[in-house]
């Protein structure tokens, strides 16, 4: 993989081990495990239903599986207290939600700077870097998030995953929403990011023409993944 | 502190954009008004109280302390307390008083003695009375009774010195007024205070400071604490999909804690600064109650008024924030979950709704078949408790009846409002349940705390049918006091329209009380369709047809014989004297009777007693005192009237607001159809059977069933839940509703208007 960031790449920063969850009767994981390292993506496609959504809650401390350990920089978040999760979630790991999820009654800014806030980044440390987070991104001022369109949406959601440089980078269904000139873009913009920033990414969808665009593409099914190309193993 | 001034800023936005019209600002801005003005409340019946006790205590007369050295004993006051009333009010003492000798004490309140035949009353006496006009009703006014010597602004008092002065010997022949000798007042004076000579009815009358609290938490701070948690969950559904963002990305509780503080923030605290600023209002002035006509003392709240007028609004504005933030925090069922699980009808619904009517009937008629006097109470319990627990689902099932009518005709005739508000009735029976519950469940414990009311005072309110449908052309005259014969001549001369007879009984042994004895002249016998004999003649009792029927029964002279013998003017008033110059030996009263059946002025006799006899005399249609005593009871009631209507509205609020938190929600999704059909009206319709239609039923509905179920307690006609009480309480809740159909169908035109095609 790309070594701009030298042996910082090597190092894991997803590692999810035994992995096992049911909603109700339905079996989504059965011994799921997945690593993933700085400076690499990986995307992970799936059938609708077949739990693609619910991995990305488990690594994110939401959920809590019913078995095994889900590791974000080396500190297993299963049964970790809401407080060292929150700490931990504010500090390594930055989420793209399928529609962006912006708050809608905040600016682009406020919305990319709470985020910076809430992981205790000094305030003006924080606005700079999100002015230029968007400014690179090309979100323009709005005085409300409900003015952007669905593009510049999503770029506000990655600049707001970016700006407390994470170690992990989640995005769910990140182009979902978009239209394919849009799609594409954004898609680049994603992709990109492991190899400018040093975090690893992990992209669920269910578009084989974004996961294709991932170091690694793995797909989910019977509760297990299962490489879809000629990438390393899960 | 940056990043908290930072998320108290997000949450304010969030707060100012955020959907559904500002109704949970609304809502949470009356929660912690409401609430703060309850708390104050309980502060204030507390310090009102207190006050009370404590001004009572420094006007409590001091004996003297060698009693019968007591006339000679120098700077001492001759102290008489008497009662007197106003037409169909409460009692008040009228305390005859006069200097003995020397620097004598003047009651607290009373800046200088006045004058023999002068009379200071109580500001609110004079208001009240100035019909009867009550300035002159004991002689000269000399002026007003000071703050200082009133329990609280509110009292009736008069202190009255009488023409000729008073001591007790001369009153001493007469034991229903014998003068005390009072040398001081309150604790600081040297002496006994005697608590049986405190002037005023207010400690015989106030309820316990409890049951006044109660009164306050039941219908004032519980409807706020019920609306407080509607409020908090308003709009719930884009505060909790910002809360689980915010976890999302790390927040910690803290940090979502302030966010929730920040969109709550200015809405209480406007509520808590409103309910200061009316609480501190009541500190600078008296404060007139509506309904009750009750004058709040500034000066007993001022010893709580940073209790009152800053803790309860800050206590109310923390208890607020304390609620949005754990209604945000709190997990929410299902929540873990990815995808969102589907509510199934409730099949309990239907059959609570059966047990309605059961509940209703065994309330209405049930007690009337039992065995009293155990059963009749628990029955009206049992069942009242089943109606308020069975009313909702009764209701919410009529609905969604009515819901499936509504659909059927809105397809037939093609209205879209009304199939949606159709639709949504008969699907979710629940939700109408549960707005109307509270409504429904307030207006009936509203009823049945009036109805018990009621007859806690059923011997007065027997009274009162009685005094309604008696005689008022008679008048019984109890002088007071030893009068001379001239004196009750003369008194009679001044009511020449009036016939008077006098009924006697003698003191001594039980049975000589069993026996009264009436003299009159043929012309007063004769109005009173008694018969006129040469001789005493001894009947049996009143003849039922008799004006005086009533008053022999009521002036308790029991239900002896009586004794009938003719005397003329002179050997009347000669029988009144010796009477009044000695009660131990015989009591008298004289009873005066218009022929002509016209009714009798008791506010001019009353004023004629006392510029005839030195201490008046008591005047009253019979049975007057026990209606007076009644009206106390009347009064009280009006303060569960006045705070169960509040209460009501609150409810009615409460109910209304989440109705139209959850339409407005729905009318999001309505939006685009008015994009497509170019219609406003269909949230015009669909909000009046969202919101208006539930409230007005459970408004109506529920004011006629709680009227109906507490109707068996007062069976007798002369009930506390009048009319105006049930037009009220259903007034109310419809208002209400009517105010929030107007409010919803703006919003969500408004909301529609502004709607745009967007990704989300």
């Amino acid at each position: 993989m790309a070594t701009a960031h030298g042996t910082e790449s090597l190092r894991p920063v997803l590692e999810i081990e035994g992995l096992t969850h049911s909603l109700g009767a339905r079996e989504l994981f059965t011994d799921l495990s997945l690593t993933l390292r700085a400076g690499e993506s990986v995307a992970v496609t799936g059938s609708s239903g077949s739990g693609k959504s619910t991995l990305l809650s488990c690594v994110l401390g939401l959920i809590k599986p019913a078995a095994g350990s889900v590791k974000v920089t080396g500190t297993d978040i299963v049964g970790l207290r809401s407080g060292r999760l929150a700490e931990l979630r504010a500090r390594s790991v930055g989420m793209v939600f399928q529609f962006g999820e912006l708050l809608p009654e905040l600016s682009p800014l406020d919305n990319v700077v709470l985020a910076a806030l809430l992981a205790r980044t000094d305030r003006h440390r924080a606005r700079e870097r999100a002015q230029a987070l968007l400014g690179e991104l090309g979100v323009p001022d709005a005085a409300t998030s409900e003015e952007l369109s669905g593009g510049e949406r999503q770029r506000t959601a990655v600049a707001r995953a970016l700006i407390n440089e994470p170690a992990l980078l989640l995005a769910d269904e990140p182009t979902g929403a978009l239209d394919t000139e849009t799609r594409d873009r954004t898609a680049e913009l994603l992709f990109d990011l492991p190899r400018r920033h040093p975090c690893g990414l992990l992209v669920v969808t269910h578009d084989p023409g974004i996961a294709e665009r991932a170091d690694r593409a793995l797909r989910l099914e019977a509760g297990a993944l299962t490489p879809v190309s000629s990438g390393a193993s899960a | 502190m940056t990043l908290a001034r930072r998320l108290l800023a997000v949450g304010r936005a969030a707060g100012r954009r955020t959907e559904a019209g500002g109704v949970r600002f609304v809502a949470l801005f009356l929660a912690t008004l409401v609430l703060g003005i309850g708390l104050a409340s309980l502060v204030a019946v507390h310090a009102v109280y207190a006050g009370k006790d404590e001004r009572r205590v420094a006007r409590t007369p001091v004996s003297a302390p060698d009693r019968a050295a007591g006339q000679r004993e120098a700077d001492a006051t001759a102290w008489l307390e008497l009662t007197d009333s106003l037409d169909d009010e409460r009692p008040f003492s009228v305390v005859y008083v006069s200097p003995l000798r020397g620097d004598a004490p003047l009651p607290p309140g009373l800046e200088r003695w006045p004058e023999p035949g002068e009379a200071v009353l109580s500001p609110e006496l004079r208001r009240a009375g100035a019909g009867e006009d009550i300035d002159h009703r004991y002689g000269r006014l000399a002026g007003t009774i000071g703050a200082e010597g009133l329990d609280e602004p509110s009292e009736w008092l008069a202190y009255v010195r009488p023409r000729d002065g008073l001591s007790p010997d001369r009153a001493a022949g007469n034991t229903s007024a014998v003068a005390e000798v009072v040398t001081g007042f309150g604790p600081s004076a040297a002496g006994r205070m005697v608590s049986g000579w405190e002037p005023g009815w207010g400690g015989r009358n106030d309820k316990s400071a409890w049951m006044f609290q109660s009164v306050v938490l039941g219908l004032l701070v519980l409807p706020a604490v019920v609306l407080l948690v509607v409020a908090a969950r308003t709009g719930a559904h884009t505060r909790d999909r910002r809360t689980a963002l915010v976890a999302a990305l790390g927040g910690r509780r803290l940090d979502r804690a302030l966010i929730a503080v920040g969109e709550a923030g200015p809405a209480a605290a406007l509520g808590a600064v409103i309910s200061a600023a009316a609480v501190g209002a009541a500190l600078l002035h008296d404060l007139r109650v509506p309904h009750t006509d009750y004058l709040l003392s500034a000066s007993h709240l001022r010893a709580y008024g940073w209790t009152a007028a800053v803790l309860a609004p800050l206590a109310a504005f923390l208890i607020v924030l304390a609620t949005v933030v754990l209604a945000d925090l709190a997990p929410r069922r299902g929540a873990s979950g990815t995808r969102p699980r589907g509510t199934s009808r409730s099949a309990w619904l239907p059959r609570l709704a059966v047990l309605c009517p059961l509940s209703i009937l065994l309330a209405v008629y049930g007690p009337g078949l039992v065995s009293p006097p155990v059963l009749p109470t628990l029955t009206s319990w049992a069942s009242t408790v089943g109606t308020v627990l069975t009313l909702p689902a009764a209701l919410a099932t009529v609905t969604a009846l009515a819901g499936n009518l509504l659909t059927r005709r809105a397809r037939a005739r093609g209205l879209p409002g009304t199939l949606i508000a159709g639709r949504r009735s008969s699907t979710h029976p629940g939700a109408t349940a549960r707005l109307v519950a509270g409504v429904s469940g307030a207006l009936i414990v509203l009823m049945q705390a009036v109805a018990w009311q009621g007859i806690f005072g059923s011997q007065a309110t027997e009274a009162r049918q009685l005094s309604v449908r008696m005689d008022r052309g008679v008048a019984s005259v109890g002088v007071r006091g030893t009068v001379s014969a001239s004196a009750v001549a003369g008194f009679l001369a001044r009511v020449p329209e009036a016939e008077a007879v006098l009924l006697t009984t003698r003191g001594g042994g039980p049975e000589d009380r069993h026996v009264t004895t009436l003299y009159g002249d043929c012309a007063a016998l004769t109005a009173l369709r008694l018969p006129c004999p040469a001789r005493e003649t001894r009947v049996a009792g009143f003849p039922e047809k008799s004006s005086l029927a009533d008053l022999f029964r009521w002036t308790s002279y029991g239900n002896g014989a009586l004794r009938i013998r003719r005397a003329g003017t002179a050997a009347l008033t000669e029988r009144a004297a010796s009477a009044s110059a000695d009660r131990d030996r015989e009591t008298s009263t004289l009873a005066l009777v218009r022929p002509d059946g016209r009714p009798l002025s008791v506010p001019a006799l009353k004023r004629l007693s006392h510029e005839v006899f030195p201490l008046g005399a008591g005047v009253g249609a019979p049975g007057e005192g026990d209606v007076t005593v009644g009206a106390v009871n009347r009064d009280q009631g009006r303060w569960s009237a006045l705070f169960g209507t509040i209460g009501i509205a609150v409810l009615a609020l409460t109910a209304g607001l989440s109705a139209m938190a959850e339409f407005l929600r729905q009318g999001r999704a309505l939006a685009p159809m008015s994009v497509l059909t170019g219609g406003l009206r269909v949230f015009r319709t669909s909000a009046a059977w969202a919101v208006l239609a539930p409230l007005a039923l459970a408004g109506t509905a529920g004011t006629a069933v709680a009227a109906a179920i507490a109707a068996p307690i007062t069976s007798s006609d002369a009930s506390h839940i009048t009319g105006g009480l049930i037009l009220s309480a259903a007034g109310v809740v419809l208002a209400v509703g009517v105010l929030l159909w107007a409010w919803a169908s703006r919003v969500a035109v408004r909301q529609a208007r502004a709607w745009r095609p967007s990704g989300d």
